[in-house]
Formats: structure tokens, C-alpha cells, sequence
């Protein structure tokens, strides 16, 4: 009986930092470890409408 | 049973020598059920690593724990969040379209710039546009990779030597004010490119009059300088005519490419398929070629002879001899030097003298003399000033003034710099006078003739900037680099013809720190530069444009309404225009001496259609896109003729060597069809140095073989020797790739009826001759698709496809088809959906030469879906032969059916795999079309009909409650087509365009006899010969 006690807390302590470790894991940054050195300093890119820009229908609609 | 028995006895079977010899050992393994070793005992510490079986599932569900928890960013791209606060002029997943202006080149064509949630994806031509019409070019389409290219410059650098720190503009504007205010009466000069805009040039005026010592420098690689100058000459006007294509009935080009490199391509590609319509016979233009290079328009003509450009001025000077004094055409009497020079030829003893053809000639000198107003003669760019002279005077004495519109001319907004300004600047750099030089996105060391060695006099420039938007061969040598902003991020104009005026708006925002190239000159003559104000340059246009613009335009209404009216539709024009009347001038004559021809080889150095002076390299699909005659990719080469070749021994990629005046160069060889012997052609724009990653390693700069003295005039020249040397090249080219006809048998393409062709007069004698070919006619086995609905089909006109390219470009645009490099491209894995075939017919002297564009057929009986393991290819209800890319697991067993050899398949992730992941990088993620899948490796892709088109008509449709048509929907390679060679719609609609190509006389389908039905109806290609045979 003791030996079955010892190993169920031997198994719940054991699935416990599993899951501890799993959690460690997926926030390690695997992705950036094992990309591709780019060459240019990036930038973050915002994309931004020009206000005053005019927009139009795709076809031949000319109103001047 | 007993003769079996008997049978059996007599029979000796063997599975093995040993077996039939007896062997001992085998005979003792037919006993044993095991062999040797098999039931000796197992033992795990020997034969396994020591895991028991329970803790080796541990450790595969260990190692699956890990791999999930470790791969569960694979596909993370972030988050998508809603607008907070939604543009205005936003509805999420349509596109919204602005006007523009193009500026890839001087031709400044109107362009509609689609874009998606703020971003631009796609470019198309602006349908408003007076001179293009609605169509772009392939570079124009492709020019929005550019805006999204990972190698732009993102903010100003300060440096030497390939030692650059990035500096703020604030820094920039303060350092160049200084100098440009030091009074030291030192040059301040500005190199730059032609500028089409007036709005700049009135920015550039402005700069010189605060900046008093202040000098321009006009070049371009390809500046018609010869053309200009002998039009200057015999007609008073330094501008070249409009010329009305559509009214010629009978066009000669002399080494005039017009449908590629010379002119407006898209506005003569147009006007000349206009007559070449099936149904209009009677107007069928007829085009005579005569040229050294195999061009677009030599490809397209009905008529075809090879001369060397160093006989062309002989040529037209023979044609002179039979039109005045042979036939008294023109009543134009000669004199002096004219007269010698006409009257020392003749067309008989030229045609003898170079191995033309005499019945050409002849039908040629009868087709001038017999229709004569509507004869056109084009002469090329690269013909020297003396020939363009004679040209002129063929035109003149041809009387065809009709064909040159009297309302419109091509503006020149100012001269080019002669050869003699730009050696005085580079004199006054290597002196030390010049104080500030600006290169105002201009690359003069790759551009420029080393004769001129302005490289090395850019070393004793104090101060050196370069206005570029990415890494160039000045930028490297330059003090200051400073980014600027893309077209597609710049306001502007641009004016190419008389009274008429474009807008370019910007549809973003820069991307980076870069400011527009006008508006850094704007600031820099501010007295104070703390403050750079954004808005200037606008306000700048504005301005100009109610000063200059809006008197002429004669508008009714308001300015402020003009101009958001001039804005949406892109471009204005005046309404009045003056007559432009052409006189000739005879004094020019006096300059026709004829240039002398050593007898040696020729050299023309060209444009490549798609690369230009190189400003493109960086460019992959424009790379990729094979070239209209070689099929060559990533590469320029030695383009000599079959007949040379053989004399020197040459094959393909073997190298040459080739010296022009002193200067040598080594160049792959390619052996082209249809060239005129001894004579060799290049193409420029390659073999780029200090460039961005993609155009590294491209091509051989034949940059070096310029001489300063074609400098403004024409890169012919003559007196060039070619010598074979070791090594081999590596020019890759497609035109093997993807074959579908037989490989052994000549004109396959002919016999399979992949290729049909006919003159005009067979078809007017026999409208029936496609239709009364050997027919097959095989029984189905499959149950048909019904079509209820509409059902898709397209047409390509084979008279109108000139082959050209811009189908290919605007496809893959749209449909975000991957670059894959010139290594996988050698490997017959490029991977665009639209391909242009290109077949020879006849000699290789004088080959007649056929294209036809191939893409999926999208076949009723398509043999690539019963092929499918897994059913990822089906069949629409409306026709479409569809794809579903997450089902493919990539067996290729469709491919391997196709009998047109139009499917791709992703060997790769071709992002990922071309040069170090450069199109994984998240500015190409903004480039993507939302509307197509981007597809990964091991999945198979091919034309879908750009079915994303056909859902958002189906949308639009389904939301106005009406029903779908056929001409809702254009497809990508539809609209690109500068010709309209190539119709879609619904074939089930009967009174549609498309339904009546279908049933066409000359329409038929490519490889009918296999029976697999497909909706792709060619049309037969006529050549407009004087008889019924070609």
C-alpha cells in the first residue's frame, strides 16, 4: 500500500511539471532561434490611406 | 489430368542460376521455412538500444508533447483586429481603385492602382487615359513589387566607402542647406533622368533660380537621340509625331521594334491590332520587317527580311532610287548629296549585293508605290541620324502626312544634355568645382560610358548625394543616400502630349522614412529647414496647376472641383488644341553623307522590354518572365544567327568575347533564329554590381562596350570582332520547358494542329479551311457536366497575341505566384500559370515564327481529375476545372496527365527558398492579393480563371438581384492584354462575343483529337501575304 501511494505521488508530480514544462516551452521563442538572418533593419511597417486621395470605380467612369 | 501430369514432368522451372545448377546451398534453403539466422535467439541488449517498450512510448509521447507545445507558433501571424476607428472610404473585403500616373518610365501611361484595406495589390491601366487605354505594361504591373521590395532604403545613410551610419533628416536637410549656401561660386549639379512632369521641372527651375550656380544634366540610356535629332532637322520640331497606326495599311519597320521597345508599345500594340481583325479582312494591315534582331514586330509581320542596321541607310536610300527615279513617285526632285546618294543604289543590285529576297522587294516597292498615303515606314531608335533622314524623305515622297495626327506631338519638356556638357561636368568634378552633386534618382556610373570615367571623377566631389529608393551602383559612391518615396506613395503630373495632363496621387503613406524626391528640393530652398512640411509639394502642385494647367484646360467649373475631378479620372485634357503642321525641310538633306561599314560585325546594344536600363533588375517577376523571342530568363547574352554560330563554331552558353573600339567584354551565346548574319545583339540592363539581392549575379554589364561618342545618338556599332573563348554560360531557357508536342518530329506543333495558320486570301477564297482539317471524332465514355448556367470559356486571338508578355506579368500579379529563381527555373519549375509558347516554323535563316499563350484549358473532359487520389481537382457547374490546394498531398499524377503541361506544382516553398527567404519578409505580405490563396510547398496549382473575379461578380450580382453575364467578369491576362487578343465570358449566352469566337470560322482548340473538350478557342493566325500561300 505505501509502495502504490509513493508511486501515485511519484506520477501526479510528475505530470505536474510536465505541464509546467510544456507551458516553459511554448513561450520559448523557437522561431526567432532558428530563422533566417535577414540582412535589412526592419521597420515596422504601418499601413496608412492618404486622406486626400480621391478614389474611383474600377471602370471607365469619367467625370471631368 | 494424365497429359498434365506428363506436361508438368517435362517442364523445367527455376527461379534462380543457382537453382537450375544444383547449388548445394540453395537446395538446403528450399527445405528450411527460415533462413539462416532468423530463429537464432533474440536478445534487446544486443539488438535494440536497452529501451523496453514502455519506456520508449514514453518517450514518443514526450517527444510529440514537445513538438506540439514547440510548433504551436507555426502558423501564428498575430492577431487580426477590426478597425477602431474605420477609414471612411473602407468596406472590409472590397477593393477600392484610385487613378495615377505611371512613372516606371517617360511614357507616363495612366494606371488604376486597386487597393485593399489601404494597401495597393494590384496596378492596371486607367481606362480614361487618352493614350493607353485602360492597358500597362508588364513593367507598370510588376512596378508594385517595388513599392513592397525588402531592399528599399528605409531611412537617410551618411557615409563612405561602404562605411554608412544612418543619420535623421533633420541632420540631412541642416548639413546640405549649409553647403548649398556656401558662397564659393562652386557648380552645384544635378544628374537626372528625363522628367515628363512640369510640375517638377517648375521645382527644378525654382532651385536653380535661388541656387544660381545650379546646372541640370539630362541623360537617358535610351533617349531616341538620333530620332529627335534628324526630325529636328527635316521637320523644325524636337519632338517625334503621334503616329496613327490604326489608319496604315501597309506599315514597314526598319529595325523598329513598335510593338516592343520603340514608342509607346501600348498604344501602337493597339492601334496595330485594330487591323488585324478576322472579321474585318478587307482592312487587314500588312507589315514588312526588314531587320537585323528578331524583334516582337519582325515576329509579327506578314513579311520578313534580314538585314544588318549598317545596310539600312543603303536600304532606304535603294527604296529612294526605285520610288523617285525609277517610278517618278513623290514629285520630289533631287539634288546634291541627295541625289548621289540615291542615284549610287539600286533595289535590284541591293537585294543581290545581301541575299534578299527579290519577290519581297518586289511586292514591297509595289505596295509603297500602289498605297502610298497609307504607307507607313518606322524606322528603330537605334538607326543613326543620317538614316532617320532618308526615312523621313520616304515618308515625305510617300505623301502619308495623314498618318501623322496634326492635334497631337510628344512633348519634350526639355533637350538632354549633350555629350560635351556632361565631359565639362566631369572635367569640372575632377577639378574640384563641383561643390554639391545631386543624383536625382538617376545611376549615372552603371548608365554612363566608361569613356566618360565619371566614376572616378565622383571621388573628388566633396559632397555627393543620391535621391534613389534602393541600393544602385551611385548610391554606393555617394556621401548622402537619402530613400525616397515610391510612385505609388508620390503626388506628381506628368504631361507626354500636347495639352494633355496626368495626376499621381499617393494611395499610402511612405512605408518608411523616405520623403518625395521634389519635395526634399522644395525644403532644401526654404530658408529654414527645422520643420519639414509634408503637405509642400502638394500645395506646390496645387498651385501650379491653377496657374498653368486649369487656363488651359478651359473648365467650367470651380478649381477646387477641377482638381478632385482631375484626380479621380487621373488625367485632363484640353479640349482645344492647335494644328501641328509638318514642313519639310530639304536643307537637311545636306547631311545624309553615308556612313561608313567596315564590312566587320555589327553590334546593336538594346532595351530589354522588361528590365529597361536596368532600373528593374531587382525586379523577380520581370526577371522571371522569359524573353518574347529567346525564352531566356535571369540573364542577357550574345544573340548571333544560326550561320554565324556555325562559323565560329558556337553553341548555346558557350562564351564569346567581344571587342568594340578597344573595349572587350565576355558574353554566353545564344543562337537565335531568324538574326541576320554577322551582326550580334545585347540587351543592357544586367550585370548589375551594388544592387539589392535579386539583381546581383544577373547577366554581363554591357554597359562597358558604350562609347562616349554614341553618346545622345544611337548604340550602333560597327567594326566589332568576336572570338570564342573557354568556359561555359549558364543562360537558362524555357523554351524546351513544358512541351506538349513530339520532340522528334519537325513542325509537330504543325501536324498536331497545335499551331493553325492561313493567309488572308485562303481565307477569303476558303472561309471553311481551319474547320475542313482532319477531324477526330471519339465516343465518351464519362457522363457530362451539365452547364444550366453560365459556363466560362475564353478565346485567344493568334492575330492580335504580338506575344509580348504582359498577360504573363498581370497573372501573376494577381494570382500572388511565386519567384522562384533562375536554379529552379533551369529546372523547368517556374511557376507561372500563363506560358508563352513560341514555335518556329521553316529555316533558321528565315524562320516564321508563331506564338501562343497556354494556360490551363479548364477542359470538360479534363483527364487530370480522374487522376486525383484524393479528389483535390473537380468540376464546377459553370465550366472551371477547380483546385483545392488543402486537399493535394502532391502526387503530380495530374500533371503527369495534362496533355498541355500547364499545371505547377510547389516543389518548394519558393518564398522561402529564393536567396535566404528575400520574398518571406513581411513587407511581400502586404503585396499578396487577399483574394487568392498563397500556396505552399507540395501542393499542385495552375489558371483558375481568376475565379476569385468570377465570386466577387457573382457577389455583386447576387446583391443587386440581377443575373450574372459574362462580361462581369475580366480575368487578370484579359485586362493586361494590351491587344484584347484574348476574350472570357459565357459561352452559353449566344449572342455573347465570346460564344460567337467559340463557333468562329477560324477558331479551333488545341489538341481536339485527345478529346478532352477544352474552353480555350484559338484563332487562327492570317499573314496578310500576295498570295494564298505564306
Amino acid at each position: 500500500m505505501a509502495q502504490t501511494k509513493m508511486e501515485r505521488k511519484k506520477f501526479f508530480s510528475t505530470i505536474g511539471f510536465s505541464i509546467l514544462g510544456l507551458f516553459a516551452l511554448k513561450s520559448f521563442p523557437f522561431g526567432k532561434l532558428f530563422a533566417r538572418n535577414s540582412n535589412t533593419k526592419k521597420n515596422k511597417i504601418t499601413v496608412k490611406i492618404n486622406p486626400d486621395a480621391v478614389s474611383r470605380k474600377s471602370t471607365g467612369v469619367q467625370n471631368g | 489430368m494424365a497429359d498434365n501430369k506428363d506436361q508438368n514432368l517435362d517442364v523445367n522451372y527455376w527461379r534462380s542460376f543457382e537453382e537450375l545448377n544444383g547449388d548445394v546451398k540453395s537446395l538446403k534453403l528450399k527445405h528450411d521455412e527460415f533462413h539462416e539466422g532468423v530463429t537464432e535467439d533474440f536478445d534487446p541488449e544486443k539488438n535494440l538500444s536497452g529501451i523496453s517498450r514502455r519506456k520508449f512510448l514514453a518517450l514518443v509521447g514526450a517527444s510529440a508533447a514537445l513538438a506540439g507545445a514547440g510548433c504551436s507558433d507555426y502558423r501564428e501571424k498575430g492577431e487580426i483586429v477590426a478597425y477602431n476607428k474605420k477609414p471612411e472610404e473602407i468596406v472590409i473585403g472590397k477593393a477600392n481603385y484610385y487613378s495615377s500616373t505611371c512613372s516606371s518610365c517617360s511614357l507616363a501611361c495612366g494606371i488604376l492602382i486597386k487597393t485593399r484595406e489601404g494597401r495597393p495589390i494590384k496596378i492596371d491601366g486607367n481606362p480614361d487615359h487618352p493614350i493607353n487605354k485602360g492597358k500597362i505594361c508588364a513593367k507598370g504591373q510588376a512596378s508594385i513589387l517595388n513599392l513592397y521590395d525588402p531592399s528599399r532604403y528605409q531611412r537617410p545613410t551618411k557615409g563612405n566607402f561602404g562605411f554608412r551610419n544612418d543619420i535623421d533628416w533633420k541632420t540631412v536637410d541642416k548639413e546640405i542647406k549649409n553647403i548649398l549656401t556656401t558662397n564659393d561660386g562652386k557648380e552645384i549639379a544635378i544628374v537626372l533622368h528625363k522628367v515628363n512632369s512640369p510640375t517638377a521641372i517648375k521645382v527644378l527651375e525654382e532651385f536653380k533660380n535661388k541656387y544660381p550656380t545650379l546646372k541640370f544634366y539630362y541623360y537617358d540610356l535610351f533617349d531616341d537621340g538620333a530620332k529627335l535629332s534628324a526630325f529636328r532637322k527635316t521637320h523644325g520640331v524636337a519632338a517625334l509625331p503621334v503616329i496613327k497606326f490604326e489608319d496604315a495599311k501597309i506599315i514597314l519597320a526598319l529595325e523598329g521594334d513598335f510593338l516592343g521597345v520603340d514608342g509607346n508599345k501600348l498604344e501602337q500594340g493597339r492601334k496595330f491590332a485594330e487591323r488585324r481583325d478576322v472579321d474585318d479582312t478587307k482592312n487587314f494591315s500588312r507589315v514588312y520587317s526588314v531587320e537585323g534582331n528578331l524583334s516582337i514586330t519582325g515576329m509579327n509581320s506578314d513579311y520578313r527580311l534580314r538585314l544588318s542596321p549598317v545596310h539600312q541607310y543603303e536600304f532606304v536610300a535603294s527604296l529612294l532610287n526605285e520610288l523617285i527615279l525609277k517610278r517618278n513617285i513623290g514629285g520630289i526632285a533631287l539634288d546634291g548629296v541627295a541625289r548621289e546618294v540615291v542615284s549610287s543604289v539600286s533595289l535590284d543590285s541591293f537585294a543581290s549585293k545581301h541575299d534578299l529576297d527579290k519577290n519581297v522587294l518586289k511586292s514591297l516597292a509595289d505596295d509603297l508605290a500602289n498605297h502610298r498615303s497609307d504607307v507607313l515606314v518606322f524606322a528603330g531608335s537605334i538607326l543613326n541620324e543620317e538614316t532617320h533622314i532618308l526615312v523621313n524623305l520616304l515618308n515625305e515622297v510617300l505623301g502619308n502626312s495623314k498618318l501623322f495626327s496634326t492635334t497631337e506631338i510628344n512633348e519634350n519638356l526639355h533637350e538632354y544634355s549633350s555629350k560635351t556638357e556632361i565631359e565639362n561636368l566631369v572635367q569640372s568634378m575632377k577639378n574640384g568645382n563641383v561643390k554639391l552633386l545631386i543624383h536625382f534618382d538617376s545611376n549615372p556610373v552603371y548608365h554612363l560610358s566608361k569613356d566618360f570615367d565619371y566614376e572616378n571623377a565622383l571621388k573628388n566631389v566633396a559632397n555627393t548625394v543620391t535621391l534613389c529608393i534602393e541600393e544602385n551602383e551611385t548610391a554606393a559612391l555617394s556621401n548622402y543616400v537619402l530613400p525616397i518615396n515610391h510612385n505609388f506613395e508620390s503626388w506628381g503630373d506628368a504631361s507626354v502630349r500636347n495639352g494633355l495632363f496626368s495626376l499621381l496621387q499617393p494611395v499610402i503613406s511612405p512605408l518608411y522614412d523616405t520623403r518625395q524626391k521634389e519635395a526634399i528640393l522644395l525644403h532644401w530652398m526654404n530658408d529654414n529647414v527645422d520643420n519639414f512640411d509634408d503637405k509642400q509639394y502638394l500645395n506646390f502642385l496645387k498651385n501650379n496647376w491653377m496657374t498653368n494647367v486649369y487656363p488651359k484646360i478651359n473648365s467650367p467649373l470651380t478649381f477646387d472641383r477641377y482638381w478632385n475631378i482631375s484626380l479621380h479620372d487621373g488625367v485632363s485634357q484640353a479640349k482645344n488644341k492647335s494644328q501641328i503642321n509638318y514642313q519639310f525641310n530639304r536643307a537637311a538633306l545636306n547631311s545624309i553623307n553615308k556612313p561608313k561599314v567596315s564590312g566587320n560585325y555589327c553590334l546593336t546594344l538594346t532595351e530589354n522590354l522588361n528590365i529597361a536600363d536596368g532600373r528593374f533588375a531587382n525586379n523577380g517577376w520581370l526577371q522571371e518572365l522569359p524573353h518574347p523571342i529567346s525564352k531566356v530568363t535571369w540573364d542577357n547574352y550574345a544573340a548571333i544567327s544560326h550561320q554565324t554560330g556555325k562559323k565560329i563554331n558556337l553553341k548555346i552558353n558557350d562564351l564569346v568575347e567581344i571587342s568594340v573600339h578597344g573595349k572587350t567584354k565576355i558574353f554566353p551565346v545564344v543562337l537565335q533564329p531568324g538574326l541576320a548574319n554577322n551582326f550580334i545583339n545585347i540587351e543592357l540592363g544586367f550585370g548589375r554590381t551594388h544592387c539589392p539581392v535579386i539583381a546581383a549575379d544577373v547577366g554581363v554589364n554591357a554597359n562597358h562596350l558604350l562609347s562616349k561618342e554614341n553618346f545622345g545618338s544611337s548604340n550602333l556599332y560597327d567594326n566589332v570582332t568576336i572570338k570564342k573563348v573557354d568556359g561555359k554560360g549558364t543562360v537558362v531557357t524555357t523554351q524546351e520547358h513544358h512541351n506538349y508536342d513530339e520532340a522528334l518530329i519537325q513542325e509537330a506543333h504543325k501536324k498536331r494542329f497545335i499551331i493553325i495558320e492561313g493567309t488572308v486570301n485562303q481565307y477569303l477564297k476558303d472561309p471553311k479551311f481551319v474547320q475542313t482539317r482532319p477531324r477526330h471524332t471519339l465516343k465518351n465514355i464519362n457522363k457530362e457536366h451539365e452547364y444550366k448556367d453560365v459556363k466560362w470559356a475564353m478565346s485567344i486571338d493568334l492575330n492580335k497575341c504580338i506575344g509580348c508578355g504582359d498577360c504573363v506579368v498581370g497573372c501573376n500579379v494577381e494570382n500572388n505566384i511565386p519567384i522562384v529563381g533562375k536554379d529552379q527555373v533551369g529546372r523547368g519549375r517556374e511557376m507561372q500559370w500563363l506560358r508563352i509558347d513560341r514555335y518556329y516554323s521553316g529555316t533558321p535563316e528565315n524562320p516564321k515564327i508563331n506564338v501562343q499563350p497556354m494556360l490551363c484549358q479548364h477542359c470538360d473532359q479534363a483527364p487530370c481529375e480522374n487522376v486525383c487520389p484524393v479528389v483535390a481537382t473537380t468540376h464546377s457547374p459553370d465550366g472551371l476545372n477547380q483546385m483545392i490546394y488543402n486537399r493535394c498531398v502532391g502526387t503530380r499524377y495530374c500533371s503527369n496527365n495534362c496533355p498541355y503541361k500547364v499545371r505547377r506544382f510547389n516543389f518548394f516553398n519558393f518564398r522561402d527558398n529564393l536567396k535566404n527567404s528575400y520574398y518571406e519578409q513581411d513587407s511581400i505580405s502586404l503585396l499578396h492579393n487577399p483574394e487568392v490563396t498563397v500556396r505552399s510547398r507540395g501542393v499542385m496549382e495552375k489558371c483558375t480563371f481568376c475565379i476569385q473575379r468570377i465570386m466577387d461578380a457573382r457577389e455583386e450580382v447576387t446583391r443587386s438581384g440581377i443575373k450574372l453575364k459574362g462580361t462581369d467578369v475580366k480575368t487578370a491576362c484579359q485586362e493586361a492584354c494590351n491587344t484584347n487578343a484574348i476574350k472570357f465570358g459565357d459561352m452559353n449566352d449566344l449572342e455573347s462575343e465570346i460564344n460567337r469566337y467559340r463557333n468562329h470560322d477560324l477558331g479551333y482548340v488545341v489538341l481536339e483529337d485527345t478529346n478532352v473538350r477544352p474552353n480555350v478557342t484559338y484563332i487562327a493566325k492570317l499573314r496578310n501575304s500576295h498570295s494564298e500561300e505564306m
